[in-house]
């Protein structure tokens, strides 16, 4: 070895990209460096320290040791999630002419949506009831036979430790009115009803539009200019629920992976059909009236509304799949479902919630009681949020954008040399979180009595979500018991509206 | 050359090639001008407590300054490179006190710039050329050394990381201390992943005291032992206004999950509070002041005290401010605090110099001292080894 340092590699790199590289490039890492403190599950004294040491450091190092970003950069992407696609685990049943690009992007994480899945499901098996490291009232509903309660905890995925959010929700559905001396019979009835409602209709039928106003449809379209000053009434759709359409399946026998046909999307398969002819099936829900609210400055400052992905992919599996007939003393039958959800490939403004979970699963469970009565029970478990929102911040890209853009495209090709310099700014913090950056700065600058006296954490915007699911939850469960009591005998197929055979619920 | 002269010839030399001009420059200036404000907020200050604790703050900028910035202190041309033996030369010219804590950022600039170059490094400090070096520099050369590790690898690794990716660096980073640390010296290697992690990674603090443990309980106590030296220097704990009483003692008490992290932690402290005000001792009584009943719970002041005295007779020539620190009476009249000053500081300090530093020394073991533990119990089983080995020559070797 020798006693000295070599030169090598410095000779390539020119004059000026080192100068540009010293009087903005440093900053800017510096900067960058400092600011994803404020992304971290950290109390903020340690998060100040953090920032201004990294801050401090990256100013002051020596040039020749910049290239420390290249560690740094991998401080996002350093790890393969679960839900990430698996290296190799490109699915090789595919075939390329029936599918596109989006649609191999897709697939390729199911596996790895449902093996997160399943471990997140094992793992409330053996959590629930009193196992959980926190658990917490979320909703009281009044003068309603309900419970539940929210969750904060960690799993590990896959050798990874996962702090995971959660709820479960229990709530009276139905029971049936009928004479003490027909109670048994009118049971039996019920738990047949249920179970074909459950397992072939409920994701056909769970979502609903709200009533609208009636609009007169002989009536001529107005010019725009004239449509702010007309009063009269609009289309105006109002969806509540969940509408699910199917997607993509795999067959159980030959592990072939096929695409539903166009037009049969809505009509999800029968769920008792997965683990016998599926091994598993996508669908896409459409969550409406699904936002997140953020009101930095109290509840009656101005609001920030994420309205949050509304579609998400999610993987069905046996393992989700409940179909038990009397089983239990306690309990007729027991049906339900239940789904992992599937990553979107594709990074949005929006950081977290649907689409985006890193791993999450959902379960609804019906049980039918010996007296006939139908109870359901609610289950969410979904990764806690590392960040709420994506904003981009690639001074980089911008500055060689907007030069291109008034120099006709000189720029890049006059300073290309010096632009990889500017490459080595860390990839990894290209993006801010101006939502948690709020809440570290706020509680850094009043020493966390903001978290203790005006609840501005991130525990409690973790609190408001779940609530919010909640809600959703407890509105489709609701509206869906009028679809189920619209139907008389759910097992007569033949006699049941179109709309419910093909899922066209809204 | 007189200092006022010296800063004036190094502004003018900065000027020449713009160097003061670009952000590293300026943070430069910035640390320089904070110095001199302290040092003028120190004169001018009311209170005994005051001068003590803007005195502390020149010292410590001082500190980060001669390490961030060893290559403009010792005017390292830029984009050249110069054997170790003669930064190591430059260094010590720097005189004791300045020496010592740009020998540490010697450690991590060489260290950092070779891996830069050269790829992973292989006896950085062990090899021939290396064995020319001088002993005192070897303490401070292994910390820096070790901080330059700490700091790669563990940019590599984020909380969502796999386990195993995790104890994948952690393995790594311990493979690099073996592979570059000098015999006797590794403990100060390895302690300075607490440091990097509590100040720069404060997010994997937890997860690698977790990751730690399954590989050896003596990684975890260098490990919060390092963290005690960072909470030391944290940003937070930096301004004098958080000083007297010093919030980091309550943080080495919080922050660690176990007994054994918070004896480390606190002697880490201890250790680098004492190190930074070596010329200073009545910042060391200041802290006694405040804290003296917090720290003499257990022994992690005068293990601290003891540590510190003993990597600064290792580390420089001249002693003369250990001689003064070690003659030191506390200026109070609070007859409780001179009794803490003498029982927890000045004997421990002086029975470690006569005593233990001559036997780790002897036996290359001074890297123990970055971790808490019992000394003199370290010091009985060495001799007793010693005079086994001398019984039985042919089993020991």
């Amino acid at each position: 070895m020798s006693g000295s340092v070599g030169l090598g590699k410095e000779a390539g790199v020119s004059e000026m990209g080192q100068l540009l590289d010293e009087m903005i490039g440093r900053p800017l890492r510096a900067f960058f460096l400092g600011m994803e403190m404020f992304n971290q599950r950290v109390d903020s004294t340690r998060a100040i320290d953090g920032m201004f040491s990294r801050v401090a450091h990256a100013l002051s190092q020596p040039r020749s040791r910049n290239d420390r970003s290249e560690a740094t950069s991998n401080l996002s992407q350093g790890s393969r999630m679960n839900n990430e696609p698996a290296t190799g685990a490109r699915i090789n049943q595919l075939n390329s002419a029936v599918f596109t690009d989006k649609d191999r992007l897709l697939l390729d994480r199911v596996e790895n949506a449902l093996a997160d899945g399943r471990a997140l499901k094992r793992w409330w098996d053996q959590t629930y009831p009193n196992g959980f490291a926190e658990k917490f009232e979320l909703e009281r509903v009044f003068n309603r036979p309900d419970s539940s309660f929210g969750f904060f905890d960690q799993v590990t995925l896959d050798d990874v430790v996962l702090p995971v959010m959660g709820n479960f929700q229990e709530m009276f559905y139905d029971q049936p009115r009928t004479p003490a001396s027909l109670n048994r019979e009118a049971a039996l009835w019920m738990r047949d009803q249920t179970r074909e409602f459950v397992l072939r209709y409920f994701m056909r039928v769970s979502a609903f539009r709200q009533p609208e106003v009636y609009v007169e449809s002989e009536r001529r379209n107005l010019p725009s200019y004239l449509k702010s000053l007309s009063w009269c009434n609009e289309p105006d759709i109002l969806r509540q629920g969940f509408g699910f359409t199917q997607h993509y399946y795999k067959l159980r026998d030959t592990g072939q992976i096929g695409k539903f046909p166009a037009g049969s999307e809505s009509a999800i398969v029968d769920l008792r059909e997965i683990g016998r002819k599926y091994e598993w099936i996508v669908v896409k829900v459409r969550i409406f009236d699904f936002s997140f609210r953020f009101r930095p400055f109290g509840s009656n400052g101005p609001e920030l509304s994420f309205p949050l992905t509304e579609e998400s992919y999610l993987v069905l599996s046996r393992d989700f799949i409940l179909d038990e007939d009397e089983t239990s003393p306690d309990y007729l039958g027991r049906y339900g479902l239940g789904y992992s959800f599937i990553r979107d490939p594709a990074q949005g403004l929006i950081g977290y919630g649907p689409g985006q979970f890193r791993a999450a699963i959902e379960i609804i469970n019906f049980e039918v009681q010996k007296s006939g009565e139908i109870r359901v029970s609610m289950i969410f478990v979904a990764d806690r949020p590392e960040r709420i929102t994506n904003i981009s911040l690639n001074p980089v890209d911008w500055s060689f954008r907007l030069a291109d853009l008034f120099s006709f495209g000189m720029a890049s090709r006059l300073f290309g040399p010096v632009r990889n310099s500017f490459e080595r700014i860390p990839t990894g913090l290209d993006s801010i979180d101006p939502v948690y950056g709020f809440i570290s700065l706020v509680n850094a600058l009043t020493a966390d009595h903001a978290t203790r006296q005006l609840c501005i954490s991130r525990e409690q915007l973790e609190k408001d979500f779940l609530a919010q699911h909640f809600i959703q939850h407890y509105a489709t469960i609701v509206g869906s018991l009028l679809t189920w009591r619209q139907i008389p005998d759910w097992l007569d197929s033949n006699a049941l509206p179109e709309w419910v055979a093909r899922g066209r619920s809204s | 050359m007189h200092r006022p002269q010296r800063a004036m010839v190094d502004r003018t030399f900065d000027a020449i090639t713009l160097d003061a001009f670009t952000p590293r420059g300026m943070m430069r200036m910035a640390l320089n001008v904070m110095q001199q404000s302290a040092e003028t907020f120190r004169v001018l200050m009311p209170g005994q407590d005051s001068r003590v604790v803007w005195q502390e703050f020149r010292n410590k900028l001082q500190a980060f300054d001669l390490f961030e910035h060893v290559d403009s202190e010792l005017r390292l041309p830029s984009g050249t490179s110069l054997p170790l033996t003669e930064l190591i030369e430059r260094t010590s010219a720097l005189g004791a006190y300045r020496a010592v804590w740009a020998m540490e950022g010697v450690g991590h600039y060489y260290a950092e710039t070779f891996y830069s170059r050269n790829g992973v490094p292989q006896n950085l400090l062990r090899s021939e050329n290396a064995s020319a070096l001088p002993a005192i520099s070897m303490t401070a050369l292994h910390a820096g050394m070790g901080l330059a590790f700490a700091n790669r690898l563990l940019g590599t690794v984020n909380p969502q990381s796999p386990a195993s990716e995790i104890q994948r660096a952690l393995e790594q980073f311990i493979a690099l201390c073996q592979d570059n640390s000098r015999r006797g010296y590794i403990g100060a290697t390895y302690e300075s992943l607490g440091l990097v992690a509590r100040n720069l990674y404060p997010q994997m603090v937890q997860i690698i005291d977790r990751q730690l443990s399954e590989i050896s309980d003596l990684l975890v106590d260098y490990f919060w032992h390092g963290v005690g030296r960072a909470i030391y220097f944290a940003p937070t704990n930096f301004l004098p206004f958080n000083n007297a009483p010093w919030r980091g003692v309550e943080m080495s008490r919080r922050e660690p999950a176990n007994e054994s992290g918070r004896l480390n932690a606190l002697a880490g402290l201890v250790w680098a509070a004492m190190l930074v005000n070596i010329r200073q001792p009545e910042i060391v009584e200041t802290l006694l002041k405040h804290h003296g009943n917090e720290l003499i719970q257990s022994d992690s002041l005068s293990n601290g005290a003891s540590s510190a005295v003993m990597i600064w007779r290792d580390s420089t020539i001249d002693d003369s401010y250990l001689d003064a620190f070690c003659q030191y009476q506390p200026k109070s009249s609070d007859a409780g605090l001179i009794d803490l000053w003498t029982n927890q500081v000045l004997r421990p300090c002086q029975d470690a110099l006569q005593h233990i530093y001559p036997v780790l020394k002897e036996h290359d073991y001074l890297g123990e001292t970055f971790r808490y533990q019992s000394l003199p119990e370290l010091v009985a089983r060495l001799k007793r080894e010693s005079v086994e080995a001398r019984r039985h020559p042919v089993l020991s070797g």
